[in-house]
């Protein structure tokens, strides 16, 4: 029947076709002239992916569409969050290895090994390419995708297109460590996959807003619950920074290498606009997203205050933006936009505490659960977190505290606290709240063995940040400090030489982090095997309503 | 072609009134007094979900979980 023939269907898979097939060829061609190394085998993983994409839409064909709904019930899109989840689980394990691995480099300069391929200047992308975009994206990308359906009841929209931005953004991941490591980087902080890889996360990038405003569209609720806002800016405001961090002309259409469309102090102001909000809507709003979904969830309470929540939202959006000069303080950028930046700083820090009061309070009247569910325990300690280093933040942006702090490890050890505390337990907590209920398990396999993760990952965090605070602040000091006649005391030398013993701190600490992260692991894939521990057998108890 | 100092007036002036506006409204609608119910139905959305931690009430299907959830 013609009728059939030009149905939504048969429409989509044609599409699909024409599409792949057409980023097959431009593959095809690209391995043709590539002219460096890194297109090369970019090209090849181009190729690989379209081909797999083309083989997997033949594979479909015949398939009756997905019921939206089932016994009156909206049939929810499970199987994308089940593979996010995973994918959140490996890529963290991946990228707290290199984390840990570069840490030792760090104390050990010889594990180098004297070879360009994995030296501390290639792996440290990533490692922080690994743990952002890798883990804590693929852990956004999930929940979103998780809680819009359910907040919103209804199924995600596009089932294709939902698989396309999953395997879609793994294979931007792919690019981004391949190219570091064969050396091609725009030396742009958490930006430095080059403008082929750029291109290609913009692509993901708007299918993932179209399937989430899809199904935001869809919705059969009238409200739209304010985790789903926190999710929506992060996107949106990922996209408009990712457009305008990367604005670069490549010298070439078949080389890896390009040139940014600014120069000078412009550049660095652009780089740290971009720089700057990636944490404040890559690793705040979205993560933010996660604690108005799941410790409600977890907790079985509303958010402590609905109101308060919306008041957060838009204070984060209306002052995070204006942040970003302080990462270039006594730099050539002009006097007037550091102080903005700093001043909008100061701000940011009562947004941030309201927001943190927020979550901790929705456990007010169940403070048990803070002993009885390990989970629970996580998702608040991440929200201490998030109140420790938001503080934290807006005090070393102030100028004054800046000249010691900046350029030393007290800055990573800020970014650690926040990466680590807040948006590491924050996932995890979620990851242990979604592998039961996605898997249809009554619980994770092993409680206990969420607690040694809990105990184990905080206990290297501790170890973590307070290395280098000792580390930072000594290093600072060290820098400034001079004789009566005014040269220097100390040469660099010597500053590497006494932060020493705190950098092999911070590596076993990374250890122990990286170990709770194997535990978690452990604990999903027995899980999703569907093992119960023997201890736990006992039905729990169900609270009389 | 607008000049860098006539459109860095424009933005430090009308510009943060546009800003300070937008945010006053925003604070508006948190705070409007009739918004209350609306707020407190949507602070439950998550709760009354039928699935997640008490996945199994609609999971009568499964045998031997033996586990009715808690029913929100």
């Amino acid at each position: 029947m013609a009728h059939s023939l030009v149905s939504a269907p048969n429409l989509s898979r044609f599409a699909s076709y024409l599409v792949f097939g057409a980023g097959a060829l431009m593959s095809l061609v690209l391995w043709a002239f590539a002219e460096d190394q890194t297109m090369t085998v970019h090209a090849m993983l181009f190729l690989a992916f379209f081909l797999a994409a083309i083989y997997w839409v033949a594979g479909r064909q015949g398939r009756p569409p997905v019921a939206q709904e089932v016994d009156g019930k909206p049939n929810y899109n499970e199987a994308v969050v089940k593979a996010g989840v995973i994918a959140t689980v490996v890529w963290g394990l991946v990228g707290f290895s290199v984390g840990v691995v570069i840490a030792w480099q760090l104390a050990f300069p010889a594990l180098n090994f004297d070879t360009s391929f994995i030296n501390f200047g290639r792996l440290r992308p990533v490692h922080t390419s690994a743990v952002i975009f890798a883990f804590g994206g693929n852990a956004l990308i999930a929940t979103s995708l998780y809680c819009v359906q359910r907040t919103n009841r209804t199924r995600l929209f596009g089932d294709g297109l939902a698989w396309f931005v999953f395997w879609g953004y793994q294979l931007f991941i792919v690019l981004a460590a391949t190219s570091y490591l064969m050396g091609a980087t725009q030396g742009r902080e958490y930006a430095e996959p080059e403008w082929h890889v750029d291109l290609w996360l913009t692509l993901v990038w708007v299918c993932y807003l179209l399937v989430f405003l899809g199904t935001l569209i869809k919705r059969k609720e009238s409200h739209i619950y304010v985790a789903n806002w926190f999710y929506l800016a992060f996107i949106v405001t990922i996209a408009m920074l990712h457009l305008g961090n990367n604005m670069a002309v490549p010298v070439s259409l078949f080389s890896s290498k390009s040139v940014s469309l600014f120069s000078g102090v412009q550049d660095a102001m652009i780089q740290w606009w971009y720089g700057h909000n990636a944490v404040g809507f890559f690793l705040t709003a979205g993560f933010l997203g996660m604690m108005y979904y799941f410790v409600p969830k977890r907790a079985e309470r509303p958010v402590y205050s609905y109101r308060l929540s919306i008041i957060h939202f838009w204070a984060l959006i209306f002052l995070y933006i204006w942040a970003g000069p302080h990462h270039l303080h006594y730099t050539a950028l002009p006097d007037w936009a550091q102080t903005l930046g700093m001043f909008f700083s100061i701000m940011l820090w009562m947004p941030s505490w309201g927001g943190m009061i927020n979550g901790l309070m929705t456990l007010a009247g169940a403070w048990d659960k803070l002993r009885t569910d390990p989970v629970i325990r996580m998702l608040i300690v991440s929200v201490a977190f998030y109140g420790m280093s938001t503080f934290e933040g807006p005090v070393m942006s102030i100028k004054q505290v800046n000249s010691l702090s900046h350029y030393t490890d007290w800055t990573v050890g800020h970014v650690h606290s926040g990466a680590l505390g807040w948006v590491g337990f924050v996932s995890f907590g979620a990851v242990y709240c979604l592998v039961p209920w996605l898997w249809k398990r009554r619980e994770m396999f092993s409680k206990r063995l969420i607690e040694w993760h809990f105990w184990i990952a905080t206990a290297g965090i501790l170890l973590y940040i307070t290395a280098m605070w000792v580390s930072g602040i000594m290093q600072g000091l060290m820098w400034r400090a001079h004789d009566e006649l005014g040269f220097l005391q100390y040469s660099f030398v010597e500053t590497v030489e006494a932060m020493h013993p705190y950098y092999v701190i911070r590596a076993l600490g990374g250890v122990l982090y990286l170990t709770g992260a194997g535990i978690m692991a452990y604990n999903v894939y027995m899980t999703i095997r569907g093992r119960e521990a023997a201890t736990q057998a006992a039905p729990k108890a169900v609270p009389a309503e | 072609m607008v000049s860098y100092e006539a459109f860095s007036r424009f933005a430090g002036t009308w510009g943060l009134v546009l800003l300070v506006v937008m945010f006053v409204i925003a604070l508006a609608y948190a705070l409007w007094p009739s918004n209350q119910d609306k707020f407190n139905r949507a602070a439950r959305n998550p709760l009354d979900d039928e699935r997640g931690p008490d996945a199994y009430e609609d999971a009568d299907r499964q045998p031997g979980n033996g586990d009715a959830g808690s029913g929100r």
